[in-house]
């Protein structure tokens, strides 16, 4: 037998001994080749917004689904206060995560402001819990603003 | 996906890196130049968003595509001069035994470009930064556009370097909606590189086993589909260093020049490595005493080796993000404020040894690839105690790297260590694989394997012929 094939077997062994180190193993199987969604569903869903909502989960889908209202009714340039992290995981909303204005701005194309930001003022709606995790409400008035803002701020801020 | 855009960009990145490779009088392997003019290629049309904002046309697919057209054109200038009709050698397959780390190399390429294809970016850095300014130049045809006027309290990420950007905004409006795939390039490109490198080295059964041990520390890898600064970094940092080790080899000075562009793309994509190429400069004058040069000579290629880089931090803070950011930067606020407290540089020395890689994290993130290298290491010291230069200039890049990624710390607070110093250890792990090349131990086993090829070959010949 050539010894080519000797080291062909050898380079074989190596590679089965490679992957059978625990460490190396568990990131081929964990991180590598598995996938929160399949393949196969993968190449179902090629639309930008599949993939959108695949990797940035429930929160993105939420965002989007409230800021459609403002297609539907037409209103231009609102600007939305957000709620820190804590404010909605105290109010039993745990599958959304709340986000920095610069990244609501990407996901949605709308502007949005924190409690801590000087142009708060400008805030038009907010984001609260609500049945599906997350939900806008219109901010009535400049004393609606400031109670929401005041709760907002025993919380710490998104990052 | 647009397949023709993708063409477009990948000849065009081929011929601008052919260029400037050319411009600097590379002379390298076939298989070498390809990698590299596909590595060079993504930096250098990078600039092209950056150069129309400069000028204020508007960024559109149209005006980016002829952008990319007029650069390649520019640059392949030195193309024709020393024309000469490629020689088309006979097909040199790889062996037999090479295959199945070409094969396991192959899977983690595809996977990796699918993901990076399908998913769109994810890290924080990008989202309320780069890729935020590149989704919003898309749309607005400007890099100055509404993302200035939103609530950016919470983030400085939009004082990064314009190198992620301007790649966004390229295949955002030539390829496809997430951008991306010019990290795919890099990386194909770059691991291609380090195999065929590999190759010149040492025995590929064992230089097998090392690209696997490489290409499988889990962080490295899984930001070759998560566009992030760190990466690429890596990459064109170790490429300045391998055109170092070369001048130190052959004293070409076009081997310095090149190394110095290299490291200037490197300091260009994040500038803090300016810190680490001066802290190689050192080298410059060991090389220099070695072989015999006036010490006017060898202060003017420090000072070019350096200036490089400077010129490309300057191209960088004070022409690009001060004309394209409309918010103030003050660099000097970044800057820790008890530096006389050098403690903390000693404690960052220790933390990066005893948290981040003798530690259950390190392996996590890196996998056993650095301990691999302290075994080889030791046992280079203790058994073979003999190095070569190129393990020598290796240990040296490492040393620097580490040491400077620990100074960053104390000079920068923001540079922390369980993400900014983690992912800027990416930088050491190609410049330890390079001494892994170089490595008496591995090199004598490279001996003993071809020895034994050899020996085959022989009987073999010797049986034919009765």
């Amino acid at each position: 037998m050539s010894k080519s094939i000797y080291l062909f077997i050898a380079s074989l062994l190596i590679i089965g001994l490679f992957f059978a180190i625990p460490l190396y193993n568990n990131w081929l199987r964990r991180s590598v080749l598995f996938s929160s969604i399949s393949v196969e569903e993968q190449l179902q869903h090629l639309d930008p917004e599949d993939r959108r909502a695949a990797r940035y989960g429930n929160s993105y889908l939420v965002f989007m689904q409230a800021v459609s209202a403002f297609h539907r009714l037409g209103i231009s340039n609102p600007v939305i206060l957000l709620p820190p992290e804590g404010f909605l995981t105290s109010h039993g909303c745990f599958n959304v995560e709340s986000v920095e204005p610069a990244l609501f701005y990407y996901f949605t194309g709308y502007k949005a402001v924190l409690a801590t930001s000087a142009h708060v003022s400008e805030a038009r709606w907010a984001l609260v819990p609500g049945k599906n995790g997350a939900m806008l409400r219109g901010i009535e008035s400049k004393q609606d603003l400031d109670t929401l803002v005041k709760s907002y701020l025993q919380f710490k801020p998104n990052q | 996906m647009n397949l023709l855009g993708l063409s477009y960009l990948l000849v065009a990145h081929f011929f601008s890196g052919r260029g400037v490779l050319r411009l600097f009088k590379a002379k390298l392997p076939q298989s070498h130049t390809a990698c590299l003019s596909m590595i060079i290629g993504v930096a250098a049309l990078s600039f092209v968003p950056c150069f129309l904002q400069l000028v204020k046309v508007p960024i559109t697919s149209e005006s980016v595509s002829i952008g990319i057209g007029a650069l390649t054109c520019l640059l392949i200038i030195p193309l024709p001069s020393r024309f000469k009709f490629p020689v088309f050698k006979k097909l040199v397959l790889p062996h037999l035994y090479e295959w199945p780390f070409i094969v396991v190399l192959g899977v983690l390429m595809v996977l990796s470009i699918w993901r990076c294809f399908y998913f769109p970016p994810l890290s924080r850095d990008m989202l309320s930064g780069p890729e935020l300014i590149a989704e919003y130049t898309v749309r607005e045809h400007t890099m100055i556009n509404s993302v200035f006027s939103i609530d950016l309290s919470t983030t400085n990420n939009y004082f990064k370097s314009p190198f992620i950007t301007g790649l966004q905004i390229i295949y955002k409006l030539l390829v496809c909606p997430f951008g991306q795939l010019w990290l795919s390039v890099v990386f194909v490109s770059f691991t291609l590189w380090l195999y065929s490198l590999m190759r010149s080295f040492i025995h590929p059964l064992i230089g097998g086993l090392l690209m696997l041990f490489f290409i499988s520390s889990s962080d490295l890898y899984a930001y070759s589909f998560l566009i992030l600064y760190d990466y690429s970094n890596a990459v064109f940092f170790f490429c300045g260093f391998y055109f170092l080790y070369r001048y130190a080899e052959n004293k070409q000075v076009h081997d310095l020049t090149l190394s110095a562009f290299l490291f200037g793309l490197a300091t260009y994509i994040r500038t803090e490595t300016l810190v680490l190429v001066i802290m190689m400069a050192p080298l410059l004058f060991v090389i220099a005493r070695r072989s015999n040069m006036r010490a006017g000579k060898a202060l003017l290629y420090t000072g070019v080796f350096i200036m490089a880089s400077a010129i490309f931090y300057f191209l960088c803070m004070n022409v690009f993000i001060r004309n394209f950011v409309p918010i103030p930067f003050d660099v000097a606020s970044q800057v820790n404020p008890h530096l006389a407290d050098v403690s903390v540089f000693f404690t960052k020395i220790w933390d990066i040894s005893a948290d981040l890689i003798f530690s259950g994290f390190g392996a996590r993130e890196y996998g056993y690839f650095i301990f691999l290298f302290c075994g080889l290491l030791i046992l280079d010291l203790c058994w073979i105690r003999r190095f070569n230069h190129a393990s020598l200039i290796a240990l040296y890049g490492i040393v620097v790297v580490y040491v400077g990624l620990a100074f960053l710390g104390y000079l920068l607070p923001l540079f922390d260590l369980e993400n900014t110093t983690k992912r800027g250890l990416f930088k050491i792990l190609p410049l330890m694989l390079f001494y892994m090349f170089n490595s008496g131990v591995v090199l004598r086993l490279t001996a003993v394997i071809r020895k034994w090829e050899e020996q085959t070959k022989q009987e073999n010949r010797y049986n034919e012929n009765g």
